[in-house]
């Protein structure tokens, strides 16, 4: 009859107990991701599943593809819990807590990120040829937006309460909400006189020579150090109940980060599949964006300076709304962790 | 002559001169009406305020105030923003009765234009098998295409603004109006036509005195059809190609994440919606009975 010694139960319980530790250390965790698909401002994931990020971080990525200006949708589907994560515009996290601060619950999201500072141009028609925003501010401009909640609209309001001390609704601008597909073909043809988006729509305007850039946020021309256009959310209580698999998630974004900076030129093609545009419209896009992704909290103050704070003006946003905590939550910024 | 036209549709009328027998069925037919009217007020009312009451039990019991406001809440906002007195601000442009108005001169616009050329297509259709047979597979091949799907032609046509949206709505109203009009003109009782000729009507006399009056009631159902089409379409053209209107209310407050201010527009939809129709199809309706005394279907 075999014996059993002591040694032998005591390796057996060892095992037992370490057991369920091994397998996961090996197990990979799922994240659920919601991005704009085509888009040019969303790359860094893209960059991130070619370079095997994700995968050296031990994750599975589910993809949900939202398409460009949906923005709304996916902040739905982030707070009624089927993302985890999601990347794209930027307003409707702030909006959705305000008005779950306003029924009286905690607000459910946290901008955890951010990309793409000063991805604002106003574009004018080529008829018009100002030196100086002040030439044009009480002239009757049709100005096109994706929409009248656009991020680009609430941050020229910003720039016009910080920078220019002038009262949105006083100048002479009439705001059109229009899809950013038809922006291009409407300054063509005369129907607006500029509009203020995002790549590549400020790229193809001046491609086909529809219109010229008049100011750029990211060169400074609304402001020093523009706030970041492009949002990365997540669900509050899933960073708290995984929160080391979150970290994970932008230790991946991260390191694509790192391989995006290393050398823009080499992600040419890489942008150009993702964003769905012609390589050359991409190259010469690619001096007005920057989707590396990553928020610190002098950012993340500048964004509730310029976009939040034009937005509680506006009403878009409930004052008791605060950045911090309401809004952001850089617990998963390098710094931080 | 006309009461040949009558024949398939109407119900016989009652022999003349004034009888006491008579009066006794009119006022027990009046009785009758009235009867019927109640009932079907009481039980349309009942139907709805079960709705109303299981739509606000729900929405409180479950907390569901961020995706379906109790019906109170709505009522409430429809009522201070009808009022203009906002309890919280108004991001949609110009007030509610600006927006429904642009919305509501879009779809009459829309109808009339789409009425104008589908109604005399369908019964010219209808009674020309040559014209048929030219103009008819045309007409349906272009029936599958969405009116959604014609709006980035649209606006490329004819820019951004009203232009766009009335031409989305009569591409989305025509095929229900030309449709009904052209079955309507088809199904005439060869019998009445012959009939009608034997009498040596011809030409504009027979179409006025036969054939438009048995087409009405198919007419009219087309029209009922193409105007309820018509505000669901201004509402999509409005969400792409407008920058006011109701549609763009709905789509902003959407991106608000107000569902108070997105509900109270799809139930001022359905108000100015049912309100049109009444007006205008119960209008036209009563008028037609009264002339041809045909009946609707």
């Amino acid at each position: 009859m075999p014996v059993v010694n002591r040694r032998q139960v005591l390796l057996s319980a060892a095992g037992l107990i370490a057991a369920p530790y091994v397998t996961r250390a090996d197990a990979v965790d799922t994240v659920r991701f919601g991005v704009l698909y085509p888009n040019l401002t969303t790359v860094i994931h893209e960059i991130a599943k070619r370079t095997g990020a994700y995968e050296r971080q031990k994750l599975n990525i589910v993809e949900t593809r939202f398409k460009s200006g949906q923005t709304v949708e996916g902040v739905e589907q982030l707070w009624r819990g089927k993302l985890d994560f999601y990347m794209g515009g930027a307003p409707e996290v702030p909006r959705l807590n305000s008005r779950l601060i306003e029924s009286g619950a905690s607000p459910p999201l946290a901008v955890v990120s951010g990309a793409n500072p000063g991805h604002t141009s106003l574009v004018l028609s080529n008829k018009l040829q100002p030196k100086a925003i002040d030439e044009i501010l009480n002239k009757p401009l049709r100005i096109a937006v994706s929409s009248l909640s656009s991020v680009h609209l609430a941050l020229f309001r910003g720039y016009l309460i910080n920078e220019k001390k002038v009262a949105p609704p006083s100048i002479g601008w009439r705001f059109l909400g229009i899809q950013a597909s038809n922006m291009v073909p409407a300054l063509l043809t005369g129907q607006i006189d500029g509009f203020l988006h995002s790549e590549p729509t400020t790229t193809l305007a001046i491609v086909n020579n529809a219109g010229h850039l008049f100011m750029q946020a990211a060169r400074g021309d609304m402001g020093p150090n523009p706030p970041p256009a492009t949002l990365m959310s997540a669900r509050r209580n899933y960073i708290k109940d995984s929160n080391e698999t979150a970290r994970r998630f932008m230790r991946a974004i991260f390191d694509a980060n790192a391989t995006y900076a290393k050398s823009p030129a080499d992600m040419v093609s890489v942008v150009a599949e993702w964003s769905g545009q012609d390589t050359k419209i991409v190259r010469a896009a690619q001096e007005r964006m920057n989707p590396t992704t990553s928020l610190t909290h002098a950012q993340a103050q500048k964004w509730w300076d310029f976009i939040g704070v034009s937005m509680v003006e506006r009403g878009e946003l409930n004052p008791k709304l605060k950045p911090f905590p309401d809004v952001f939550d850089l617990s998963l910024q390098p710094l931080a962790s | 002559m006309e009461a040949m036209a009558r024949a398939p549709t109407t119900v016989a009328a009652a022999p003349d001169g004034p009888t006491r027998g008579g009066d006794e069925l009119s006022a027990y037919g009046d009785l009758r009406r009235r009867r019927d009217r109640r009932r079907r007020i009481f039980r349309g009312a009942v139907g709805i305020g079960t709705v109303l009451i299981l739509w606000q039990v729900m929405a409180v019991a479950y907390d569901l105030e961020q995706i379906l406001p109790p019906p109170l809440t709505v009522a409430r906002t429809i009522f201070y923003t009808l009022s203009l007195n906002y309890q919280q601000p108004w991001l949609y442009g110009p007030n509610i009765y600006e927006q429904l108005a642009a919305s509501l001169t879009r779809a009459v616009s829309g109808f009339v234009i789409a009425a104008a050329l589908a109604i005399p297509l369908g019964l010219l259709l209808g009674r020309s098998r040559a014209a048929r047979e030219f103009i008819d597979p045309v007409i349906r091949s272009l029936y599958p295409i969405p009116g959604i799907a014609w709006i980035p032609l649209a606006i490329l046509w004819f820019g951004l603004g009203n232009a766009t949206v009335i031409f989305v709505v009569v591409i989305a109203e025509f095929f229900p109006l030309y449709f009904n009009t052209e079955a309507g003109a088809r199904n005439i009782n060869p019998t009445l036509i012959d009939a009608a000729r034997c009498f040596g009507a011809r030409g504009f006399t027979l179409f006025r005195r036969v054939i438009l009056p048995a087409s009405i009631p198919f007419i009219i159902v087309g029209m009922r059809i193409a105007l309820g089409g018509a505000w669901r379409m201004i509402v999509a053209a409005e969400m792409l190609a407008s920058e006011f209107g109701i549609g763009s209310v709905l789509m902003e407050s959407r991106f608000q994440f107000r569902a108070n201010d997105l509900m109270m527009a799809m139930i001022l939809i359905s108000i100015v919606g049912y309100v049109t129709e009444r007006l205008i199809i119960g209008t036209l309706e009563k008028k037609t009975t009264e002339r041809w005394e045909v009946k609707v279907l």
